[in-house]
């Protein structure tokens, strides 16, 4: 059955939700045989335009899994994905890693950055990568939003690790991907820079109409996001509204794990 | 600790591949130049000792003359055979009479090459006294019946019944009636020999004069030797003496050991070239691998691992690779040996002969091998010793490494005194000196590198710019770690700046032979023996002077001659018609003057021996004559006139024979360059083997030679380039993986496997041409201290050969496109997904 992440209690008016990704009936199995593992067993999901999505669950649940196929970086054994309107079973090597480039953003939980290049270019790499100059409005914009004005001409080796993670969240929006995913971007980091970095993105999200989908196993975390899914055993188990901590906290306990 | 390091070295065997690699290369040149010098002497020693065959005792000439390193001897009179023969106890006696005898082949083309001696001799039937046996055909009979050795009737296609040429330096018509075998084999070491009957000898080789060179004894089977050896010295006139068996064999091998020692160390120059490249690879690599390890030192530490056994544990390491390299560096030697001599074969440096691959040879190979691995270990091996346990819990565990402050300081000190040197040496023309502040220099560079990579790779980097960020990432790749940069170029840089300075010389050496020519060679054409380096009868001169074309020829002839204890070559010509067309610098005194018992002088000999104009000097020649010359001229350009001139016509008639190595011409007014050549030509055409050329041909002879040496140098430095290569090859793998998160990273956020592949071939590029850039100017700057030290009066003009110095760079270059060619396919495999969750 679809679990469909509409908006239940928006808090900004969206009368008819586009949708910017979609998963139908995926599946992933690593190895072969006894030694099989089944890490996705049939997920379908939708991503609505605009919103910021938190993806949770235990470890092993499958929601790394889930977030690498959606983003292109890993492929699915069976079923479908699709960004925008572009399904992604059927991109060679070249196609994925232009619709990566183009359409896609990343923040990861460390390496973010490449430690040869300075703040401001790695905001830059993804559209210098593609050929182009990225709009120079747009990145001081959102350069002032995640508010690094005076680290733009630093290399990551100079910034602290929240910092660092801003030049990522910087870098992730400044292409205006379809969609950002933002694989434990906390994980990291103290709870002061975790929480700035979370507000990032929610900001993104309401006033840049950014849609962000995040990893995550903290439910703090996940509290920053307009609604939650989550994720056991390679299933969509629950789908979490507005999500508070007291909320995600009982329905995860509520697996048993 | 050691289960830890062999599950390293299990672990990381591609990783050690390339390190194994240089080592290899290096250990197995090393061990090819040993073989081979070894193989050369062993093939010598057989072919020396076999030219004693049964000869007991050796009767010749005591008049000696040793002019640059070459022995001339006079002849002993023929009659001294009776006399030997007749002494009791002489079982056999031969008169062997020797000269120079090139063979034309059926196009009249000269047979072997300047190289090795072109001999012609007497045959001798006697097995005991001489080791020629014929191998088809008879014994030659008549004077004009020759047998020659197999190796030069194959080279020529000459057979039994062929008449042909043979230059003494005047062209003998021969019919071959033999071929024969030196010691079963078919050349002495690629010494070619016509052998004459005795009256054939005694006219073509002795100038019918009734001397002979040497009288080879053979005594009875229960003769003391020793008291034969008395016997028959008190039988010989004045001016002969006896040697035996032991003193004959042991001048023989000498003449060997001189050029073997020559040779040696030139080979084993390159050799360490080699490993001096290969160094920097090892060390290079064992610094990277001891820096990605840096996580699992600083863990064993935290588990209790002393410093010591962390430091043994990566020397272990080393000693295990580099011994396992040298033994198959070894074995791989006797592949370099084999290539060296099909290399030295080109110039008829070979004698055949198994290879000798002696237990000492084996040793060095292995110790050298070895040692210099654990060597460049060792500084790395100290470093992950010093691992902090607490790096264990820490994510950084990149090389990063800058060029230390004492390093740069100890680098410039060593540059300004190479400089200082160079200048003191340019200044009092010290070869030595400059020599040693070159060779600081260079060093300098090397040891400056890390801190040159940052700014010098920034300089040659920003066309890179134009390549957008993937070349922008390249650039700053190839700079981030200038330590291990510089070690990378470093190798190459090495390579490279010899490879330039040879390069210099050849073309400083080429501009000087046209500035000599421009300067002192005032002739329109030149008449020379074919190859350009035989020589030819004094009477070419005589002959081609005489033509009505001619305004004035000269021979530049040279003979071997004792002056007032100095034992040169003299120069010898026509002085009343030379001076018109070589300028030799006159300083005092007029050439033409210099007739008869008269000589002038370099001015560095005069000063040396305090003669001036008008002092008196005695001579002597291995003719046995001898008497007084008086100085009547003081020149100062000795690369045209050597040490002293004397005029052809009188040495000649003091019985000195005169050899002429070219004719220079000068036409008449009005005859041109073709009307002359043909004249010459006519009137030289019954004389086989010799050639009518203008100055540019002749000169282009020397430029081949110069070439040709040229092609050898590269080839053995082809060996460091490719060791060079490799390093880059291997540091570029060892940073891909260091790099693997980076590159994750890229490729996830849209970096295409093209633009990976292009990122990591100009990062290699940029490396390769910064080692190429600086071992350019290092290579320059050391040929224009060597050159411009060696003062005005050398024969090198300093010349950048601009065309093959970028050809240099370009292939510099390239070279880097292809080092890169493995490690940025790898690169652009990586699955990004595998590459970020990597630890």
């Amino acid at each position: 059955m679809p679990t469909t992440a509409a908006p239940t209690s928006a808090p900004t008016p969206t009368p008819t939700p586009s949708i910017a990704a979609q998963v139908r009936s995926a599946t992933k199995v690593y190895g072969h045989g006894d030694t099989a593992v089944h890490a996705l067993r049939g997920v379908d999901l939708d991503v609505a335009t605009g919103r910021f999505l938190a993806v949770m669950g235990p470890s092993g649940s499958g929601k790394s899994t889930l977030m690498h196929c959606l983003a292109g970086l890993d492929q699915l054994t069976s079923g479908e994905v699709r960004i925008g309107d572009v399904e992604l079973g059927s991109l060679r090597e070249r196609d994925l890693t232009r619709l990566r480039r183009d359409r896609i953003g990343f923040v990861f939980q460390a390496f973010n950055l490449i430690p040869t290049l300075t703040a401001r270019e790695n905001i830059e790499l993804p559209s210098r990568l593609a050929g182009d100059r990225p709009d120079p409005a747009w990145v001081d914009a959102i350069v002032s939003t995640v508010g690094l004005g005076d680290r733009l001409g630093h290399r990551p080796a100079e910034l602290s690790g929240g910092q660092q993670q801003r030049v990522a969240v910087a870098r992730a929006l400044a292409t205006r991907p379809d969609l950002v995913f933002a694989d434990e971007p906390t994980g990291n980091l103290d709870s002061r820079s975790g929480t700035e970095i979370l507000r990032f993105l929610r900001t993104a999200a309401d006033e840049l109409g950014q849609t962000v989908v995040m990893v995550t196993h903290d439910p703090v975390a996940a509290t920053h996001a307009h609604e939650a899914v989550i994720l056991a055993d390679g299933r969509i188990v629950d789908h979490v509204g507005s999500p508070t901590v007291d909320d995600v906290l009982a329905r995860l306990a509520a697996l048993g794990g | 600790m050691l289960q830890v390091t062999l599950a390293n070295l299990r672990a990381h065997k591609r990783r050690l591949l390339a390190t194994s690699a240089a080592v290899l290369l290096g250990v197995a040149f090393l061990v090819g130049v040993l073989v081979q010098t070894t193989s050369l002497q062993a093939g010598f020693d057989r072919l020396f000792r076999a030219e004693s065959a049964d000869i007991d005792l050796v009767v010749r000439s005591d008049r000696v003359i040793e002019a640059d390193d070459e022995t001339f001897r006079g002849r002993v009179p023929a009659s001294v055979l009776d006399a030997v023969r007749a002494t009791p106890g002489v079982a056999a006696a031969e008169a062997d009479i020797r000269g120079t005898a090139v063979i034309l082949d059926r196009d009249g083309d000269e047979v072997g090459t300047p190289g090795p001696p072109r001999l012609g001799l007497t045959w001798i039937d006697d097995p005991d006294l001489s080791p020629y046996r014929i191998e088809s055909g008879r014994a030659p009979a008549g004077p004009d019946e020759v047998v020659i050795d197999v190796a030069s009737a194959d080279a020529a296609g000459l057979a039994i019944g062929d008449r042909t040429s043979v230059l003494t330096p005047d062209p003998v018509a021969v019919e071959v009636v033999g071929t024969a075998t030196f010691a079963g084999e078919d050349s002495q070491g690629g010494v070619t020999a016509a052998l004459f009957s005795p009256e054939g000898a005694r006219q073509h080789l002795a100038g019918g004069a009734d001397e002979v060179d040497r009288i080879v004894v053979a005594a009875e089977p229960d003769a003391d030797v020793a008291a034969l050896e008395r016997s028959i010295r008190a039988e010989l006139p004045e001016g002969a003496e006896v040697i035996d068996r032991a003193t004959f064999e042991a001048e023989n091998q000498d003449q060997v050991a001189g050029l073997l020692n020559a040779l040696r160390p030139i080979l084993l120059s390159f050799a360490l070239i080699a490993l001096v490249v290969a160094a920097f690879s090892i060390y290079n690599a064992f610094s990277i691998l001891v820096a990605q390890r840096t996580r699992e030192s600083a863990m064993l530490r935290a588990l209790g691992a002393t410093r010591g056994q962390t430091l043994r544990a990566v020397l272990v390491e080393a000693l295990i690779v580099g011994f396992g390299s040298a033994a198959l560096g070894t074995v791989a030697g006797l592949g370099v040996a084999a290539g060296l001599r099909a290399l030295l074969g080109a110039f008829d440096l070979d004698v055949g002969g198994p290879l000798q691959l002696g237990l000492g040879t084996i040793v060095v190979g292995l110790g050298v091998g070895t040692l210099i691995t654990v060597l460049c270990a060792l500084g790395p091996a100290v470093r992950a010793s010093r691992t902090a346990p607490i790096a264990a819990l820490r994510d950084v565990s990149v090389d990063r490494t800058g060029a230390g402050r004492v390093r740069t300081g100890v680098g410039l000190a060593m540059a300004a005194l190479g400089v200082a040197l160079i200048g003191w040496g340019v200044a009092d023309t010290s070869l030595a000196r400059s020599g040693l502040g070159a060779g600081l220099a260079i060093i300098a560079v090397a040891v400056l590198a890390p801190a040159l990579a940052r700014p010098v790779g920034g300089v040659l980097g920003a066309p890179l710019r134009l390549r957008g960020v993937t070349g922008d990432l390249a650039r700053t790749n190839a700079v981030r770690n200038p330590r291990r940069t510089a070690a990378t170029s470093t190798a190459l840089m090495i390579g490279v700046a010899v490879v330039a300075l040879f390069t210099v010389f050849a073309s400083s050496l080429q501009a000087g032979l046209d500035r000599f020519a421009d300067e002192s060679f005032g002739g329109d054409l030149v008449v020379s023996a074919g190859s350009g380096f035989g020589d030819l009868d004094t009477d070419v001169a005589r002959e081609v002077a005489a033509l009505p074309e001619v305004d004035a020829a000269a021979g530049l002839g040279y003979a071997p001659l004792d002056i007032g204890g100095r034992q040169i070559f003299v120069s010898a010509s026509d002085l009343a018609v030379a001076g018109r067309i070589v300028d030799v610098g006159m300083v005092e005194g007029d050439l033409a003057d210099v007739q008869g018992p008269s000589m002038a002088v370099a001015e560095g000999v005069a000063r040396d021996e305090g003669w001036t104009i008008g002092s008196r000097v005695p001579w002597r020649s291995v003719a046995g004559t001898s008497g007084e010359v008086v100085v009547r001229g003081i020149y100062d350009n000795e690369e045209i006139a050597g040490d002293a001139l004397m005029s052809t016509s009188f040495l000649e008639d003091e019985g000195v024979d005169v050899r002429d190595g070219s004719v220079i011409v000068d036409l008449a007014d009005g005859v041109s360059l073709d009307e002359g050549r043909r004249a010459l030509e006519a009137a030289l055409d019954g004389r086989a083997g010799v050639v009518v050329r203008d100055r540019q041909e002749y000169l282009d002879l020397f430029a081949a030679q110069v070439q040709q040496v040229l092609v050898l140098v590269y080839g053995m430095l082809a060996l460091s380039i490719v060791i060079a290569l490799i390093g880059i090859a291997n540091t570029l793998s060892l940073s891909t993986i260091e790099r693997t998160h980076e590159l994750g990273l890229l490729r996830a956020v849209g970096q295409s496997r093209g633009q990976t592949r292009a990122m990591v071939r100009w990062e290699s590029v940029l490396i390769a041409v910064l080692g190429t850039v600086l071992g350019l100017v290092a290579g320059l700057g050391a040929a224009w201290a060597l050159i411009a030290s060696a003062g005005p009066d050398s024969l090198l003009v300093f010349a950048t050969p601009t065309g093959a110095l970028a050809v240099v760079a370009v292939l510099g270059g390239l070279a880097g496109v292809v080092a890169s060619l493995r490690p940025a396919a790898r690169a652009a495999r990586l699955d990004p997904l595998a590459a970020i969750a990597a630890t």
